[in-house]
């Protein structure tokens, strides 16, 4: 799939991953492979710099856990970023609903 | 697989003002993603060694340098930017520091030479004034005049009068029609040579007054031209000159203006002071001199008074005052005790006229021989005023007082002459013998084609103090020579 396509959902899928639950960067990565059946694949270039990016703008907070002696950095989403995650949906449903018109799909959205 | 102190590596060089952990931070966010990757490459489905595991993991990841640079420069960039721009500014400011310096050295420098420019025109110009002050005769100030009184004891060339209290008293229009006015006035005791120098002064008129040792008052009314100087000599007498004196009023020289469409008539009141009232009696509108003399900051010696007129021929006669002969404002009274203004009398119709220019003599002009005075000390002046129309007996007129113009034209450097009896000190009584009230008579000679005015002495009473009305005054300076003198001679006192 062309990145570009994606490029413009990376913050959005990153707010919907952890919206389940904390989550760290390459679970995050593996949770999107896994739920877009192995369409996505989030490249560590741009999940990282994306990740700070939602924390700097307190939509994800962050905290460390130790791991097979490692240091494991946890995200999770904050009250304002659960509201942003809900705009973002919004948002992407009216984009999808636009598109698939134009192209003449019907493409059931899964509404959560 | 790549370790985290290589990733390090690849990150720029640690800061001053960056965060406390980002960087280790950043290193094991980083290395746990990669361990986390190279394990499931190693130990996943399709397991590989451990070289081509790691090669995978990289090719996946891309380069954990360029990463970990990106995320420390998004860490930093706001604080980065901050400083940039602070530095920036801060190099601006030196700039325009470094600008502002150099132009103000230069425009001190512009300056300098100005004011070096400067020195030598003003050197230049102190030259020229100087040469141009020596060369041209010293220019006059006609506003400010010296004014310079030499006090003499009992005679022209007597020795000097020291320590002698001499006021000078401005008098804005210098007639007596201003004297009810409140001029400043200014004090100054003679010094050893008897000297007083009141330099300088505006020109104008002026009382001079000097209270002697003896308490004798000696009062004369100056006017000083513009321009010119004036030294005057007074003679300060220790004994009050006794006897028959003269006053004399001459026309002789004299060419009246022909803007006096009247005739000039002589103007004399008597004055008699006999009593003290406080200054918080008599109000605004009685103010010294103008018949009465301050004895201190409250009290005021008054002054009763008549008037009477002599024209031309040397004929005397009564003249209609709103306070005439012995009227006084009732009220007054020399124990100090409050009366208002109002029920003085002296406000009002007095006020007005003392600062009118043109009295009315009243319904008739009566002829008269001779004044009868009651016992006391009296004081005479006299004025030159002008009636208009030329009276005739029981005709109503009007006159009025020379004005400062006409005065300059007569040539008068005396607005009026003044002859005055010692006042009594405040703290002595007269003793006025109750009922006797004719003890001494004031003639005018009538027979004077020339305005001779003559003041006899009457018989003094046995109970009258020295200074009594038989101590009658004299003219000296004033005696035939009409009003051209403005010198030595000062009433005596």
């Amino acid at each position: 799939m062309d990145t570009k396509l994606l490029n413009g959902t990376v913050e959005m899928l990153i707010l919907e991953v952890v919206s389940q639950g904390p989550s760290y960067g390459y679970e995050i990565t593996q949770t999107v492979i896994s739920r877009s059946d192995g369409r996505f694949e989030l490249k560590e270039g741009s999940l990282y710099p994306a990740l700070h990016r939602l924390e700097r703008q307190m939509l994800l907070s962050s905290y460390w856990t130790e791991h097979d002696g490692r240091r494991r950095k946890y995200y999770k989403l904050t009250t304002t970023g659960r509201k942003a995650l809900a705009a973002r949906r919004k948002e992407w449903r009216e984009f999808a609903s636009g598109v698939n018109g134009v192209l003449g799909l019907e493409l059931g959205v899964v509404s959560r | 697989m790549q370790d985290s102190s290589d990733i390090s590596a690849e990150l720029p060089a640690p800061r001053d003002d960056e965060p406390e952990g980002l960087r280790s931070d950043i290193l094991d966010e980083l290395a746990d993603h990669l361990s986390c990757a190279y394990q499931r490459e190693l130990h996943g489905e399709g397991g590989t060694d451990s070289r081509s595991a790691a090669a995978r993991v990289l090719a996946r990841f891309g380069d954990p340098g360029r990463v970990a640079r990106r995320l420390w420069w998004d860490a930093m960039r706001g604080r980065i930017m901050s400083q940039r721009i602070m530095t920036a500014a801060l190099v601006v400011i030196a700039v325009a520091g470094v600008g502002m310096f150099f132009a103000t050295w230069q425009t001190l420098g512009n300056v300098r030479t100005y004011l070096e420019d400067s020195q030598e025109l003003n050197a230049a110009l102190v030259e020229k004034l100087e040469s141009l002050s020596s060369a041209a005769p010293a220019a006059t100030n006609y506003d400010w005049c010296n004014l310079r009184l030499n006090l003499v004891e009992d005679t022209a060339d007597g020795p000097p009068a020291a320590g002698l209290t001499t006021t000078l008293q401005k008098l804005s229009g210098g007639g007596q029609t201003d004297r009810g006015k409140s001029y400043p006035y200014t004090t100054q005791k003679s010094d050893e040579d008897g000297l007083v120098d009141y330099s300088p002064v505006p020109y104008g008129s002026y009382y001079v007054t000097v209270q002697t040792d003896e308490g004798h008052l000696l009062k004369k009314e100056i006017v000083i031209r513009p321009g010119k100087d004036m030294e005057l000599t007074i003679v300060c007498p220790h004994e009050v000159p006794t006897g028959e004196a003269e006053l004399a009023v001459s026309f002789d020289g004299v060419t009246l203006p022909e803007t006096i469409d009247g005739e000039v008539w002589t103007l004399c009141r008597v004055y008699q002071q006999d009593f003290l009232a406080w200054a918080n009696t008599v109000g605004q509108a009685y103010q010294w001199p103008y018949g009465g003399t301050m004895i201190d900051e409250e009290r005021w010696l008054l002054w009763k008074y008549v008037t009477v007129l002599i024209n031309p021929d040397g004929r005397m006669f009564a003249a209609d005052w709103p306070l005439q002969k012995n009227e006084m404002p009732t009220g007054s009274s020399d124990d100090g005790s409050d009366n208002s203004e109002g029920n003085t009398g002296i406000s009002g119709v007095w006020h007005e006229w003392l600062l009118s220019k043109t009295y009315s003599v009243g319904e008739e002009l009566v002829p008269i021989d001779a004044l009868d005075l009651p016992i006391g000390q009296y004081s005479i002046d006299a004025e030159l005023v002008v009636l208009q129309p030329t009276p005739e007996e029981g005709q109503q007129m009007t006159w009025r007082t020379l004005t400062e113009e006409e005065r300059t034209v007569f040539g008068l450097e005396e607005a009026s002459i003044g002859f005055f009896l010692a006042p009594p000190m405040p703290e002595e009584e007269m003793e006025i013998e109750p009922g006797s009230t004719v003890q001494w008579t004031v003639k005018l000679n009538t027979n004077s084609t020339d305005g001779t005015i003559t003041v006899v002495e009457r018989p003094k009473p046995q109970n009258v103090s020295e200074f009594a009305p038989g101590s009658v005054v004299g003219g000296g300076g004033l005696g035939g020579g009409g009003f051209g003198g403005g010198g030595a001679g000062l009433g005596f006192f």
